[in-house]
């Protein structure tokens, strides 16, 4: 299965919560934010090099470099202008039938570098924060998946403090929300590469993550 | 900008097919076939006379590849590397259209569409079913749709990325070549070699902007360059730009290869001071001192 995490808005937690699904799911978790990637990276090719057709997908894949396995994205300009947006949608295949289920880690905004992991996936999360503004971003980003037929698993609405506005979410997306309560350690998920969901997996934010995890899960076997 | 050479309406069906049954012929086409230069621009409209929406295939038998509309960059729907496949609504008519350089570099003339081969062929695939799009599908419709998310090109100009059109005729003049700043920089080129370096790129820019160009593309080449003329000497000139860049690049490596073996500080300074030694006796006390002084802290003589 190919699981796209989007949002429409940037600082959501997409990110974060593409490491975490990745490590509940036991998934690939693959950096598609080519103009601005957050995942950690290393030497070695990354995700620009394979859009750009220098280097095999399957060889651009981190394993036992961290708790989850990962497809990281460059940095640099040069090579998100050399990157083909056009040929993830083989490169997301290809790992899939290698390793098995892939979390895409979509990019903000509504362009096709986010439009086109939607086509490719089987089934989309969609990450909001707990703010009313955030709302529509959202809505554009459920409509977005479903012109492309990417089924919605999950809404999260994270980093939730107080009482979310869940059933306005909930209504408007016409999909369960699934609240992932701030923690301090989710927050430094990506910084120091350690999930929640394997180092303390029995907070609440572990807890709601696996939920969404079930979700795609149940999905997959439908 | 384009020469038109010749205008003409065929029809794609065999001519011995009844013209007035209708059932026989679902889809008709016209074809409107306008020659330019270093190609030809192919215009079909497919006629549907009956009451059901009808899908079909439309083959290019021009002799070159079909350069189909693209949006970002990505073929129309229906488009491919042969033709077009798509559906001809009941009752309506259907547009289309499409670019064929030549491949062999023939200028489509007269004789290239006044010959009796139709530039299309037409077939009807059965009436338009709705159809599943595939993933890859779904793909180019979202780079179409909503535009791809490229960062935009280097803001600050190179040296290599100056406009080469610009610099034709006064490579070697341009300020920043003249300057006296850029010769000082011992890191940059020299001025003749960037001159010859710039009117080479300028040939290759033009080169690949009419590789598998589009008509448009190609036409706007042509306007830069000032017509036919303008490009006719470009293939041989690009032959001889290939094996003077092979020879000079070869030279180059050899010569960069050589300066970085080569290390003759020691045996010149030894020579220096030798010199010095040989004529310090002759040329009196101050010259003894700085001598001395130099041979002996090279940093204080500093």
């Amino acid at each position: 299965m190919i699981l796209a995490i989007t949002g429409g808005k940037g600082g959501v937690g997409k990110s974060t919560l593409s490491v975490e699904l990745g490590a509940a799911l036991d998934a690939t978790v693959v950096d598609a934010d080519l103009g601005m990637a957050d995942l950690p990276t290393g030497p070695g090719p990354d995700l620009h090099d394979v859009l750009a057709g220098r280097a095999d997908p399957i060889e651009a894949v981190r394993e036992g470099c961290g708790p989850v396995r990962t497809l990281p994205c460059g940095r640099s300009l040069s090579g998100a202008r050399a990157a083909d947006v056009t040929v993830l949608d083989d490169v997301l295949r290809d790992v899939e039938r290698e390793y098995g289920d892939v979390v895409v880690d979509c990019p903000a905004g509504l362009r096709a570098d986010a439009g086109v992991p939607l086509a490719v996936a089987d089934a989309c999360v969609v990450v909001a924060s707990p703010r009313r503004y955030a709302l529509a971003d959202a809505v554009r980003s459920r409509e977005l998946a479903r012109e492309l037929d990417a089924g919605l698993v999950a809404v999260v609405i994270n980093r939730v403090v107080d009482d979310a506005p869940t059933a306005a979410f909930e209504e408007a997306l016409g999909a369960p929300a699934t609240i992932v309560p701030a923690d301090p350690r989710v927050e430094r998920t990506l910084e120091a590469f350690r999930p929640v969901v394997r180092t303390a997996p029995s907070t609440r934010a572990a807890d709601a993550i696996r939920a969404v995890a079930d979700a795609a899960c149940r999905t997959k076997r439908v | 900008m384009f020469q038109t050479a010749a205008i003409r309406r065929v029809s794609p069906d065999p001519p011995d097919a009844p013209t007035d049954a209708p059932s026989a012929r679902p889809v008709r086409a016209d074809v409107t076939t306008t020659a330019t230069v270093g190609g030809a621009l192919v215009a079909v409209t497919l006629r549907n006379d009956t009451a059901v929406a009808v899908r079909v295939r439309v083959e290019n038998d021009l002799d070159g590849p079909v350069l189909p509309p693209r949006r970002e960059g990505v073929p129309a729907a229906g488009w491919d590397e042969d033709g077009f496949t798509g559906v001809v609504p009941a009752d309506a008519r259907l547009g289309i259209g499409y670019a064929c350089p030549n491949v062999d570099g023939d200028t489509a003339g007269p004789a290239d569409t006044d010959r009796a081969l139709d530039p299309i062929s037409l077939a009807v695939l059965g009436p338009a079913e709705e159809a599943d799009p595939s993933a890859s599908d779904r793909v180019a419709v979202a780079v179409r749709s909503l535009g791809r998310a490229t960062p935009p090109a280097d803001a600050v100009p190179t040296s290599a990325a100056l406009d080469p059109d610009r610099t034709d005729s006064s490579a070697g003049c341009r300020p920043r070549r003249c300057d006296g700043p850029a010769e000082s920089d011992p890191s940059s080129v020299p001025t003749p070699v960037a001159a010859w370096l710039d009117a080479v790129e300028t040939r290759v820019r033009r080169a690949e902007r009419l590789t598998d160009a589009t008509a448009d593309e190609a036409a706007a080449v042509l306007e830069d360059c000032g017509g036919a003329d303008g490009v006719a000497t470009l293939p041989d000139e690009l032959q001889a730009d290939r094996a003077s860049l092979r020879a000079a690049g070869d030279r180059i490596e050899d010569l960069a290869a050589r300066a970085a073996e080569a290390d003759p500080e020691l045996v010149v300074s030894s020579l220096l001071a030798a010199a010095e030694g040989d004529t310090s006796p002759a040329s009196g006390g101050e010259s003894t001192a700085s001598g001395t002084s130099g041979a002996g802290d090279p940093e204080a003589g500093r």
